[in-house]
C-alpha cells in the first residue's frame, strides 16, 4: 500500500471538484427529449419522456420516474418524496420509480438550508411538501390539457386516476399523452387537492427500496466501482503511542 | 488459483488461499449483495450459505470454501424457502437502511429450511448474530412467521 499525504483541506478541495465534474444539466422545461439517465454519468440512452420539471419523468411506457432530490437512508425518503408527486399527479403506485437526484444544488436544494443540496434534520418531506405536490400537479395539467385538445373539449370535466386520463368512456393513459403534453406551456398557476381527497399522502404504501434490499442488487457506498478508483484504508497503528 | 461454486456457477479465481470468502464474492466475482460489516463474525451482515449452512463469509477463508457450494443472496430466491423469505421480507417492508438484510435474510432462509415452524425462541437463537442498526427486529420476527405460513 503506498501512503499520500493530503491534508484534510487538500482532500474536501479535490473531492468537491469531483462532484462538480459529475453535474448532469438535466433541467428540460416541457421537454420530450432522449434524456440520458440523471443518476448516472454513462450517458445511456433512456427512452423518450415527458419531463415537465427537474422532479418527474413520465415515459411513454406508462413509468412515471420520480427524481428524488434527498438521499434514501433508510428514513423512507424515497417513498415519501414519490409520494408526494405520485398523489397530485393521481399516478398509479406500481408504476411509480425512483431515481436520485444529480448533484445540482441549484435544481435540488434543500429549501430549508438555502442553495445546499442535503439531507437530515427531518427537513426532507418539510421542504419538499409543496414543492413537490406541485411538480405533480403541472404534470398532470399538462397531462389534462394535451387530453382535453386531443378530445376538443374543455379541460374542467376530465378526470385522472391511478394513471388514466378520462371523459366519460374515453380513456388515454400517461404514457399515451406524454409526447403531446410535452408540447404544451408548463402552467404557472397550480392547484393542488383538498387534503381530504388524498389517496396516497398519510395512507400505508409499499416502500419503493423494499425490492432491491431484499434481493442485494440494491446499492450502497461500498459497492460503487468507478473507472481508476482507488481504495483508501484508514492504516491502524498496532498499539498505543505507536509509530 | 481457487475454484469457487457461487450460485451454481464455477469460478477460477486468482486470490490468496486465506481470503475471507466475502471479498472473493464481492471483489473476485463481482456480488455485492452479500455486505461487509464488521470484518469480525459479530454481525451478521456477510452471512452466505455454504452447502445451505448459514456462514459468516468475512471470517472464512476462500481455501476452506473450495469444493462447496456458496450461496448468496443474488441466488437465494431459486430456493422455495428463499423466495418465501424474500417475499415476506418485501411484502412487511422489514428493511430501513436494508445495509444488513441480505445476512438477516440469508440466516433466516437457513432457519425455515432446518426448522419449517419456528417459534419467536427459536427466531431468536437463530438470528441473535444478525444485527439490524435500524433496529427492525419486530419485523424481522413477523416477516419469518409470515414465511413459515407461506411454506406451510
Amino acid at each position: 500500500m503506498t501512503t499520500t499525504h493530503l491534508s484534510r483541506r487538500e482532500f474536501l478541495k479535490a473531492s468537491a471538484a469531483a462532484t462538480a465534474g459529475l453535474t448532469l444539466g438535466f433541467y428540460l422545461p416541457a421537454s420530450f427529449a432522449r434524456t440520458a439517465d440523471p443518476g448516472t454519468t454513462s450517458g445511456s440512452v433512456a427512452p423518450p419522456s415527458f419531463a415537465p420539471n427537474a422532479f418527474v419523468r413520465i415515459g411513454i411506457d406508462d413509468s412515471v420516474t420520480v427524481i428524488a432530490k434527498h438521499v434514501e437512508m433508510g428514513q423512507g425518503t424515497y417513498t415519501g418524496l414519490a409520494t408526494l408527486v405520485a398523489e397530485e399527479l393521481d399516478a398509479d403506485w406500481s408504476k411509480v420509480k425512483v431515481e436520485g437526484a444529480p448533484a445540482n444544488a441549484k435544481l435540488y436544494n434543500n429549501l430549508s438550508w438555502g442553495e445546499t443540496q442535503g439531507t437530515g434534520g427531518s427537513s426532507a418531506i418539510a421542504n419538499s411538501y409543496e414543492q413537490l405536490r406541485k411538480a405533480g400537479a403541472a404534470a398532470r395539467a399538462m397531462l389534462v390539457a394535451a387530453a382535453a385538445h386531443e378530445w376538443k373539449m374543455a379541460p374542467e370535466a376530465i378526470t385522472v386516476e391511478r394513471g388514466v386520463v378520462m371523459h366519460g368512456a374515453r380513456k388515454l393513459s400517461f404514457g399515451q399523452l406524454a409526447e403531446k403534453a410535452a408540447a404544451l406551456p408548463v402552467p404557472t398557476e397550480i392547484k393542488l387537492k383538498d387534503p381530504k381527497d388524498f389517496r396516497y399522502i398519510g395512507k400505508q404504501i409499499s416502500r419503493k427500496d423494499s425490492k432491491a434490499k431484499c434481493n442485494g442488487s440494491a446499492r450502497y457506498t461500498i459497492d460503487m466501482k468507478l473507472p481508476g478508483m482507488l481504495t483508501a484504508v484508514v492504516a491502524h497503528p498496532r498499539g498505543l503511542a505507536a509509530r | 488459483m481457487i475454484s469457487l461454486n457461487v450460485n451454481g456457477k464455477t469460478y477460477t479465481l486468482d486470490v490468496p488461499p486465506d481470503m475471507p470468502v466475502l471479498w472473493a464474492i464481492r471483489d473476485g466475482i463481482g456480488l455485492t449483495g452479500t455486505k461487509y460489516g464488521c470484518g469480525i463474525a459479530q454481525c451478521g451482515a456477510c452471512t452466505v450459505h455454504i452447502d445451505g449452512n448459514a456462514v459468516r463469509s468475512c471470517s472464512m477463508p476462500v481455501s476452506a470454501a473450495a469444493g462447496k457450494c456458496v450461496t448468496t443472496i443474488e441466488n437465494i430466491g431459486a430456493t422455495r424457502v428463499g423466495k418465501a423469505t424474500q417475499s415476506a421480507w418485501e411484502r412487511l417492508d422489514v428493511m430501513q437502511c436494508g445495509y444488513c438484510q441480505s445476512g438477516q435474510i440469508m440466516s433466516a432462509a437457513a432457519l425455515l429450511s432446518g426448522n419449517p415452524k419456528p417459534t419467536d425462541a427459536d427466531i431468536d437463537a437463530a438470528m441473535s448474530g444478525n444485527i439490524c442498526r435500524c433496529a427492525t427486529y419486530v419485523r424481522i420476527r413477523a416477516a419469518i412467521h409470515e414465511a413459515a405460513k407461506a411454506l406451510a
